[in-house]
């Protein structure tokens, strides 16, 4: 496949997977543990990362041949920022029934170590398309994880799926409460993080 | 090396303001819509508060027509009503039975208190006798979703809507509402006070309880400070 060939595809392929920034780089945990107990704040919250990180790549390699070294890490995060901001505010106009969960959590995607760590681990250093793809790699293979995670703990603890009720609901359903707390996140998260290291390290086996 | 400087001050100097511009720019185009969400909201709550319809099956000007013809909003250069004893400001609205404004139907205020994890804010609408509640809504909150955000939901609010007791109990260690799992025997008192807790959101159920008994006895305080001087004058 001649874009997984490219640096960009090659990013992009394994970021979603082999290097996904949760379960391989443990990276992005706190917002992993908060949101995940409800898709739709789940989803809202991984569109908002991904476009952060994409865009955040992209602008980060844009300047990185006129960025100075000594303020490199200070112009990533005012990028960053104002991505943040555009979020915010998008969320806020567009979705404000939700806004008032997830806006805590909006903010703090500035401070989340994915978008930090992809610009200074490849877009400092690799050009703009290449970043934005290692960025959109990265956003959507923290977007995986987490709804691989939120789609098992809103049926449980809520017995519902995007906020919709489950077939016959009354009947069988009864509230797991722990995985509405964030405990429950932190069960599903090893989970999730033991299959995916497994599986990445079967597949290595195989291959070797 | 001084030149070496200079470029980086500048360079910071160029980013910064080139992206503070972009984010103010944004902020001021989405400012309108923002605000007239917050608006929406708002006019939504007190719909709601009022049992005047519902508020999810309701369209955004529907929602705007119930307010406009049923409540009566304070005029910008009303004061608010301000208990003596705390200082507590509450913000006052009249729901009427008829368009004309003539019959009053409840009257509703804002509270505000400490919840499990931070404020939770809201809306508590009483009948026009300050006695029994007529419904309530929780417009602002930070407990945990699933758990004590569902105050939130019917499960906590329906029940308000049925005529709750809420006077100043005679017995000095009693709340004006009591949250509980555990119902009081029917038929006394503390059972018509009496609204169910939500299992496994405990801290939140109990700091509802405190917010409204507080919220109550200081706007009653201040209701009736409010109304005597109109008395004095009469």
């Amino acid at each position: 496949m001649a874009f997984a060939k490219t640096v960009g595809g090659e990013a992009f392929i394994k970021n979603l997977w082999q290097e996904n920034p949760v379960f391989r780089q443990v990276l992005g945990i706190c917002s992993t543990l908060a949101v995940t107990n409800l898709m739709t704040n789940t989803l809202i919250m991984c569109a908002g990362l991904t476009f952060t990180t994409a865009l955040a790549g992209l602008t980060v390699s844009l300047l990185r041949n006129h960025t100075p070294k000594q303020v490199r890490m200070m112009v990533q995060v005012l990028i960053i920022a104002a991505y943040v901001i555009v979020v915010d505010r998008a969320i806020k106009a567009y979705f404000p029934e939700v806004y008032p969960f997830i806006g805590p959590y909006v903010g703090l995607i500035i401070t989340n170590c994915i978008i930090m760590g992809r610009c200074e681990a490849f877009a400092t250093k690799n050009p703009p398309l290449a970043s934005f793809l290692d960025g959109l790699g990265a956003g959507l293979g923290y977007s995986l994880v987490l709804m691989a995670i939120a789609v098992v703990r809103e049926p449980m603890g809520f017995g519902t799926m995007f906020g919709i009720d489950l077939p016959a609901r009354d009947v069988w359903w009864h509230s797991w409460t722990i995985m509405v707390m964030p405990p429950g996140a932190f069960f599903m998260l090893a989970l999730v993080s033991w299959f995916g290291i497994a599986m990445t390290n079967r597949k290595r086996e195989e291959a070797n | 090396m001084l030149q070496g400087r200079l470029y980086t001050v500048g360079f910071m100097v160029v980013v910064a303001c080139a992206f503070t511009a972009a984010v103010a720019g944004l902020s001021i185009v989405s400012k309108p819509v923002i605000a007239r969400n917050e608006r929406l909201l708002e006019q939504r709550a007190y719909v709601q508060v009022f049992g005047l319809g519902d508020v999810s099956k309701l369209s955004v000007d529907e929602a705007l027509s119930l307010v406009d013809r049923f409540i009566a909003l304070p005029a910008a250069d009303t004061e608010p009503l301000v208990d003596p004893e705390t200082g507590r400001e509450f913000t006052v609205l009249r729901a009427y039975e008829d368009e004309s404004k003539e019959t009053l139907k409840a009257i509703a205020f804002n509270f505000r208190g400490l919840g499990f994890w931070a404020p939770i804010e809201g809306w508590l609408a009483l009948t026009p006798d300050l006695d029994r509640s007529v419904g309530i809504v929780i417009t602002r909150h930070s407990e945990t979703p699933g758990l004590g955000g569902r105050v939130q939901e019917p499960i906590f609010t329906k029940p308000f809507e049925s005529g709750i007791l809420v006077t100043p109990p005679e017995d000095s260690g009693s709340t004006c509402i009591i949250v509980s799992s555990t119902p009081p025997p029917e038929g006394t008192e503390k059972a018509e006070r009496h609204i169910d807790a939500i299992t496994g959101a405990t801290q939140t159920c109990m700091a509802m309880e405190t917010i409204l008994d507080e919220s109550l006895r200081a706007f009653r305080r201040a209701w009736d400070a409010g109304r005597k001087p109109i008395e004095d004058a009469i």
